[in-house]
């Protein structure tokens, strides 16, 4: 019986050890579990953070905003009083402090020396107070309370393995900043550093593409930022102003511009108007230069449209210009060469037939005579028609205007034509509306000229006993050119209002109209082309360059004007050129 | 009374032709074919009216109106007429400023322009 109760006894024992054994073991592993749940929820949280963080991040270059997203979000798993950074720039040290709970002024400035003096260690230079600007934001400062700095942590920014400043957090509880905590600042701010440095890579690396080709344009170069300052200055545009050293100022440009190109007052306009700004033609060490002046702009993302500064590109156009010397020259080489020997040919043969009338010398030198002056003239008109044209294409063509009575101007052009016309039996007609001013302003011997020319024309084309018209009118910019003439009575081959017609200011109207044969359509769109009509005139019958019209249209075309034709096969044709009065009236 | 015109131009045919057609408008003229030439023709003979092209080798139209101005009363008061091939604003009124009373552009040269210019001046219109 003992040996059964000894036995039981043991038994309970064993069984309540065990017992107890397996309690605790399974408390422990309970706890464990509890703790491992929590770790979980943590590392949850602190990704969903980091995810977060890094989103918000994003794409942003700017370290201070990236600091001031991390300050921002930091409260979430980190308990302080107060967090702050310091952020090296050129010649200062942003200090910018945030205070989550009112602190005193004494806590802020040991804060401040701390962090100066970490700053120093890390980048073993020694900074000064008068550098820090420093920015205070959220709760008052209390001074009354008196608990000091009891933890502190203190983190470098580090961005592509150069130290850009510190990050603290601080409390005047003790004891708060154990390895949990500086862990999750450590990866917070390993992460943005890592985004920055990746992004920087990248930029640097478009950036030294960018440089790499600005450096090897012939053109010169330079971008400077909204203050001024030079951001980018290319070996080209050194090499035109003869700046040699590295580090270069808006002032080097200034100096070594001479005056002669506004360098900083063209930025200026440029960004203030936001628009291009050609200058032509600027003399530099006897190199002619074009240059652009433009504003730069941030092309995307949230600061999309800002300007960020200016842009200026010279273009050495000494080439072109040393070209368009060369062709001036020779023009005025061959005019000079064709002309005066003209001139004086046309000039003797005027005196031999004079002299003719006068003493009746033999009848062969007066036909002689008279094929000189004929041959001559011709050649004169090809000669000045070239020049003309030449001064066209090389936009050299000068107008000088003046004012003028209409009615006496028009009476004086087509006089000039009248024995022609009379030769011919062509019935020579004018036609001026009541709407027309009295007084123009235009320049008379090119208008005259161009008059002439329409004239000539339809005269030349125009058989026996045909009429060729002159009508004159104002038009009223919008209204229709049709109805106008109708209005007017005029009878022309104008039937209907082309697109241009829509677009055209109020101008003086002046059509001139012929009873010849009219032109094919194929051969009206090269009537004012002048090497079509070079080439047409070499085959044609008739006398004439065929230049006249390229000429009336460049003539016109200084004025402003449109010049066009409307022509019906059979029966003739209605050239037309208007000269718009906004410059021209006088009222 | 005839009147005395010296005309000074170094292209041979226009020279030609205006001394020709000067002599039928029954002037007593005057040639030379450069400004050296005309200048000691011009001091000899104190021509009525001084009819010149500008661009001619030796002494150019202007250093000669400039010598002529210089040269006393005569010389002063004498108008001169110019043949210019330049059409630039800035070379006329440079021609202007020399003493030249007219101009006429050699493009638009008619004879019977310069003929006129020169009766009108001489009859004092």
């Amino acid at each position: 019986m003992e040996f059964v109760l000894i036995f039981f006894v043991l038994v309970s024992i064993v069984v309540f050890v065990l017992g107890i054994f397996f309690y605790r073991r399974s408390l422990k592993l309970k706890k464990k579990l509890e703790e491992e749940r929590k770790n979980m929820q943590r590392k949850m949280y602190e990704l969903a953070i980091l995810k977060e963080l890094g989103e918000r991040i994003g794409y942003s270059l700017n370290v201070q905003n990236i600091i001031d997203i991390i300050t921002g979000s930091l409260h979430q798993f980190i308990e302080y009083q107060v967090v702050s950074y310091m952020l090296l720039q050129p010649e200062k040290v942003i200090f910018k402090i945030h205070l989550e709970e009112s602190v005193s002024r004494k806590f802020i400035k040991d804060i401040k020396t701390r962090m100066l003096k970490s700053l120093s260690a890390l980048l073993n230079k020694e900074f000064s107070e008068s550098q820090v600007e420093e920015v205070l934001t959220g709760a008052v400062i209390i001074d009354e309370i008196e608990s000091p700095v009891q933890s502190f942590f203190n983190i470098p920014l580090v961005i592509g393995e150069k130290v850009v400043g510190v990050l603290t957090v601080a409390h005047s509880n003790p004891g708060l900043y154990k390895e949990e905590e500086t862990t999750i600042l450590y990866k917070i701010t390993r992460q943005a550093s890592e985004a920055v440095t990746r992004l920087q890579d990248v930029i640097s690396n478009e950036q030294k593409k960018l440089s790499a080709m600005v450096e090897s344009m012939s053109e010169g170069v330079v971008m400077t930022d909204n203050d001024y300052r030079i951001l980018v200055a290319n070996p080209a545009m050194k090499q035109i102003l003869h700046i040699e050293k590295e580090e270069i100022t808006i002032f080097d440009f200034i100096d070594n511009l001479e005056g002669k190109f506004d360098i900083r007052g063209k930025l200026e306009e440029s960004v203030k108007l936001d628009k291009i700004l050609p200058v032509t033609e600027v003399l530099l060490d006897n190199r002619y230069f074009h240059i652009l002046v433009s504003p730069v702009k941030v092309n995307s993302g949230i600061n999309k449209g800002d300007i960020i500064g200016g842009v200026v590109i010279f273009y050495d156009i000494s080439k072109e210009k040393e070209l368009e010397k060369m062709r001036e020259d020779f023009t005025s080489m061959m005019v000079h060469e064709l002309r005066s020997p003209l001139t004086g040919i046309k000039g003797i043969s005027e005196v031999m037939i004079l002299e003719n009338k006068k003493k009746k010398r033999a009848k062969k030198d007066a036909e002689y005579a008279t094929v000189l002056l004929e041959s001559s003239s011709r050649m004169l008109d090809l000669v000045n028609d070239l020049l003309d044209v030449s001064k066209i294409s090389a936009g050299k063509f000068e107008i000088h205007k003046e004012v003028l009575p209409i009615k006496d101007f028009l009476k004086t052009n087509v006089e000039i034509l009248s024995t022609l016309a009379k030769e011919n039996k062509i019935d020579l007609k004018v036609s001026i509306a009541k709407n027309v001013p009295e007084k123009v302003f235009l320049d008379k011997n090119r208008i005259g000229q161009s008059l002439i020319n329409l004239l000539s024309n339809a005269i030349k084309f125009t058989k026996e006993g045909g009429s060729v018209t002159v009508q004159v009118m104002s038009h009223n910019k919008g209204e229709s050119i049709v109805k106008e003439g109708q209005e007017n009575n005029f009878s022309w081959f104008i039937d209907k209002d082309k697109e241009e017609f829509t677009n055209l200011s109020s101008s003086l109207f002046i059509a001139v109209t012929d009873s010849a044969f009219g032109i094919a359509e194929d051969d009206i769109k090269n009537l004012f082309n002048k090497f079509k009509q070079l080439e047409a005139s070499v085959r044609s019958e008739h006398k004439g360059t065929g230049l006249g019209l390229s000429i009336v249209k460049g003539i016109v075309e200084a004025h402003d004007g449109i010049v066009g034709v409307f022509s019906k096969e059979g029966s003739g044709s209605t050239f037309y050129f208007a000269i718009p009065f906004e410059t021209n009236v006088i009222s | 009374m005839v009147k005395k015109i010296l005309i000074v131009e170094d292209e041979k045919l226009e020279l030609m032709a205006l001394v020709a057609r000067f002599k039928m408008e029954n002037f007593k003229v005057f040639e030379a074919s450069d400004g050296e030439e005309g200048l000691k023709i011009a001091l000899d003979e104190h021509p009525d009216f001084i009819l010149s092209d500008i661009m001619m080798p030796k002494v150019t139209g202007i250093e000669m109106i400039t010598q002529i101005r210089q040269s006393g009363e005569w010389g002063k008061a004498v108008p001169i007429l110019m043949l210019t091939g330049v059409v630039e604003a800035e070379s006329i009124s440079k021609i202007v400023e020399q003493g030249v009373h007219d101009y006429i552009i050699k493009g638009a040269m008619n004879m019977d322009d310069v003929v006129k210019k020169v009766n009108d001046k001489l009859s004092g219109k």
